[in-house]
């Protein structure tokens, strides 16, 4: 691959390289698309043909990892899937838990704000990113946040950057917050022929005591399952096993596949939509009533829904104006050039 | 030179009288915070009501050029509300109301001026609760908790103020109401909330605040161990993070401050002969504290922990954490003033680091007391001194830039929950490059390019001004 939707692919093996090219676009006065593997591109994106590619994807490796500190530092190109072998041979948890995670590197996956599933006991992504290294569009290396799980010296940049689609700057290392690594780990499943009722049996979970890793709820065809992982010391699994089958009976661990298949479901989703948890039940009704959203999956207790099906809600409303003229702001102090786009 | 009588006229028609305090008697309590050896008396003091007020009152500033420091309940440590010459001080005591307490949602939606404490008691009796605890709760503020990121024993588990803050309504320096108060699962747009919390009142100041709440946890269970050196301590604490326990809070205190405590009316029954105390939170339902536990009590006897006590009851518990809660209001008997020291370390580094941080200030001749929040690698070596003494505050002081040198150079930083305001202001170059800060200057600047707001705090000066001549040259 040399070029992604008619401009040209650059991919930089040193971070000298990239900071060279950086500078050589801001002379050239290209405009430059930030990626690691690009594929979580936006769908209505458009290039020029001197427009630049630029992916980090070159720019792999661990810069630090101290497992006793329960942090990691990667160059932002480090594949997923990679970081995640190592940190779990070493007993840690690595959050967001995504699908295919070989063809996610860990500065796209901070770019796109991805949060996986997990986040539901270990929260959002924006929580995890504890400090970056940043290219800006000269070329300049700058860093913000640190190594460390606490730390309030400077703005928070990190949270600035992660989401940002790489707008403000081509992220090159980062460090992320790891977790223990619950010593048993168990999914278990039921389904039901109603979108509803499972997602009210997602609500009696958080009713009781129980702390799954995650809850999902899915749609394949006309079979609605409800998928819940329950995972920590073997006695605290335990009980909330028991817990989980006192809400139904009919929870059982599920067949090999089955989590690979809800995986795929993952990929496979085009668009997300999220609301108050208050309002899950309303907001799952209209996305069932359209023939046209495909296949479902539910999030019940962060209160998303995303679909497979090429159905878009009504006009997605813009920036209120204040946050809107912010943002702009924000943009022309870090790339007054407005060399980078948001991919 | 005051500030223009027609301003302030204006300003009390906005405000009415109570909401603007000119008189000198009114304005002294507003001096300082809690970094008490700089002071300075601000030329006004506003104490808005709300949102709109605040804006009023911006716009009125905004127009006359006037700088402002905002300010909650003035706990702060590091001099982040300390006023500047010719600029207004505005606080958020007049805001108080929690507006809405959504329990299904689980959030809550306040005013910046509610306190900590009392945000926790509104929601308690809906089955919530919300988790940052400053050891200062009884009298900080949520809005003053998103200025400076603040953080607390149990944000071991539960993570700083900006991991609890899902929506803010912020008067932006001009006078603008930005609102962001619905709360969402990611942000819309980039994350203007995740960059506000922590900002230390120089991007606008935070007039309401949506907080997530937490379910109250099935059984809280309090430990309380001692060891015979404080290095034991210490290395428990590392082994317990090796071993990934999971407890919500590990606080340690040292000798000084257990015979601060011990013989203050705040006594905890510490048993003297210990060198270090160590408390410890498990939180969750019966099982997860059991096993949890059971987790845990090996590690700790590994390292000599001896006199282990649980407790699950309120009243036991809270007996356990008086020592901790009270150990800076105990440290009065000491000496009169108290620089309490906020830092951050690898916690693998926690031990040598503590050690070395003592052995500075004996080599001063300070007397140093540590309670500090030994999970997060948070250390406060506090040093007991007399502000009236210039020679001792110069040495507090030295030692202060010392200990944070150490605790750079072992890959630390300069802050876990108070801040950087004025005091750790000449240390920002120790962390950061000239183009680390000027990249945060140049975001101060989109929000605030009259660099009104809160000046002279965070950023150093020079970092701002050369990032200022770079845009002049080269516009």
């Amino acid at each position: 691959m040399s070029e992604i939707l008619g401009a040209r692919l650059l991919q930089p093996e040193s971070v000298e390289e990239l900071t060279a090219l950086l500078k050589q676009a801001g002379a050239e006065k290209r405009r430059v698309l930030a990626v690691g593997l690009a594929s979580s591109l936006r769908s209505d994106l458009q290039l020029e043909p001197r427009d630049w590619v630029i992916s980090t994807r070159k720019l792999a490796g661990i810069v630090e990892y101290e497992p006793a500190e329960g942090v990691i530092t990667a160059l932002a190109g480090t594949c997923m899937s990679q970081l995640r072998s190592l940190t779990e041979s070493r007993g840690h948890r690595l959050t967001p838990q995504l699908p295919s995670e070989e063809r996610r590197t860990l500065g796209g996956v901070i770019a796109c704000g991805r949060s996986g599933p997990d986040r539901l006991r270990y929260g959002p992504l924006r929580n995890h990113v504890l400090g970056l290294q940043v290219a800006d569009a000269e070329g300049r290396l700058t860093k913000s946040g640190g190594r460390l799980v606490k730390n309030v010296t400077g703005y928070d940049l990190p949270r600035l950057h992660t989401g940002a689609r790489g707008q403000l700057g081509i992220l090159v290392t980062a460090s992320l917050r790891l977790f223990p690594l619950p010593p048993v780990r168990t999914l278990w499943t039921t389904s039901t022929h109603d979108g509803q009722q499972a997602c009210a049996l997602a609500a009696g979970l958080q009713a009781s005591r129980i702390e799954p890793s995650f809850v999902s709820v899915s749609r394949m065809g006309r079979d609605w399952s409800v998928l819940v992982a329950i995972e920590g010391l073997p006695a605290v699994v335990e009980d909330e096993v028991r817990a989980l089958r006192r809400i139904s009976a009919t929870f059982e661990q599920p067949e090999p596949g089955i989590a690979a298949q809800w995986m795929e479901l993952r990929s496979a989703v085009k668009r997300t939509l999220s609301c108050r948890p208050s309002q899950l039940l309303e907001t799952l009704a209209e996305l069932c009533a359209r023939p046209d959203s495909g296949e479902l999956l539910v999030e019940p207790l962060i209160a998303t829904c995303s679909w497979t099906g090429p159905w878009q809600p009504s006009a997605i409303a813009a920036l209120p104006r204040v946050q809107a003229a912010i943002e702009d702001k924000l943009r022309r102090a870090l790339d007054p050039h407005a060399t980078f786009l948001g991919g | 030179m005051g500030l223009d009588a027609g301003l302030i006229e204006a300003l009390r028609r906005e405000l009415g009288p109570e909401g603007v305090l000119d008189r000198q008697a009114q304005r002294v309590p507003y001096e300082c915070d809690g970094l008490a050896f700089v002071r300075q008396l601000p030329e006004l003091v506003l104490l808005p009501r709300d949102t709109d007020q605040t804006a009023r009152a911006m716009r009125l500033l905004h127009e006359a050029h006037v700088p402002i420091v905002p300010r909650g309940a003035g706990t702060g440590l590091s001099g982040g509300a300390t006023p500047i010459p010719q600029g207004v001080t505005i606080g958020t005591a007049r805001m108080r109301a929690v507006l809405e307490i959504h329990s299904v949602d689980r959030y809550a939606r306040v005013q910046a001026g509610v306190v900590n404490a009392d945000l926790g008691h509104a929601c308690e009796r809906h089955g919530l609760f919300y988790a940052p605890d400053p050891s200062s709760q009884k009298a900080c503020t949520i809005g003053g908790n998103v200025g400076e990121n603040s953080g607390g024993p149990h944000c071991f588990r539960y993570g700083n103020t900006s991991q609890h803050v899902l929506g803010l309504v912020i008067v932006t320096p001009q006078g603008e109401v930005l609102d962001l108060s619905e709360p969402q699962v990611d942000p819309k747009g980039l994350d203007l909330i995740g960059l506000f919390t922590g900002s230390e009142g120089l991007l606008g100041i935070a007039t309401e605040v949506t907080v997530r709440l937490l379910p109250l946890p099935a059984v809280v269970e309090t430990w309380v161990v001692m060891f015979r050196s404080l290095d034991d301590a210490c290395d428990a604490t590392s082994d317990l993070i090796a071993a990934h326990a999971e407890p919500s809070a590990i606080e340690i205190l040292d000798k000084l401050t257990i015979e601060a405590v011990e013989s203050s009316v705040l006594r905890a029954g510490y048993p003297q002969e210990a060198e270090a105390v160590m408390l410890l939170e498990l939180e969750g339902t019966e099982a997860f504290v059991e096993a949890h536990g059971a987790l845990i009590e090996p590690i700790l006897k590994a390292r000599a922990g001896f006199g282990l006590r649980r407790a699950r009851e309120a009243a036991d518990r809270a007996r356990l954490w008086a020592g901790r809660k009270g150990a800076y209001g105990a440290m009065g008997r000491i000496a009169p003033d108290l620089y309490v020291c906020d830092a951050v370390v690898p916690r693998r580094h926690l031990r040598q680091l503590v050690r070395k941080t003592t052995e500075i200030c004996a080599a001063k001749g300070l007397r140093i007391a540590n309670v500090f929040h030994a999970g997060d690698g948070n250390l406060h070596p506090n040093i007991s001194y007399d502000r009236r003494n210039a020679d001792e505050l110069r040495r507090v002081l030295e030692a202060g830039d010392e200990m944070m040198r150490v605790c750079l150079e072992a890959g630390g930083s300069l802050s876990g929950e108070h801040g950087i305001g004025l005091e750790k202001l000449s240390a920002m170059p120790w962390l950061f490059s000239p183009e680390d800060l000027a990249v945060m200057c140049r975001v101060r600047e989109a929000w605030d390019p009259e660099q009104r707001m809160n000046p002279g705090k965070l950023l150093p000066l020079r970092a701002c001004m050369e990032t200022r001549m770079r845009a002049v040259e080269k516009p």
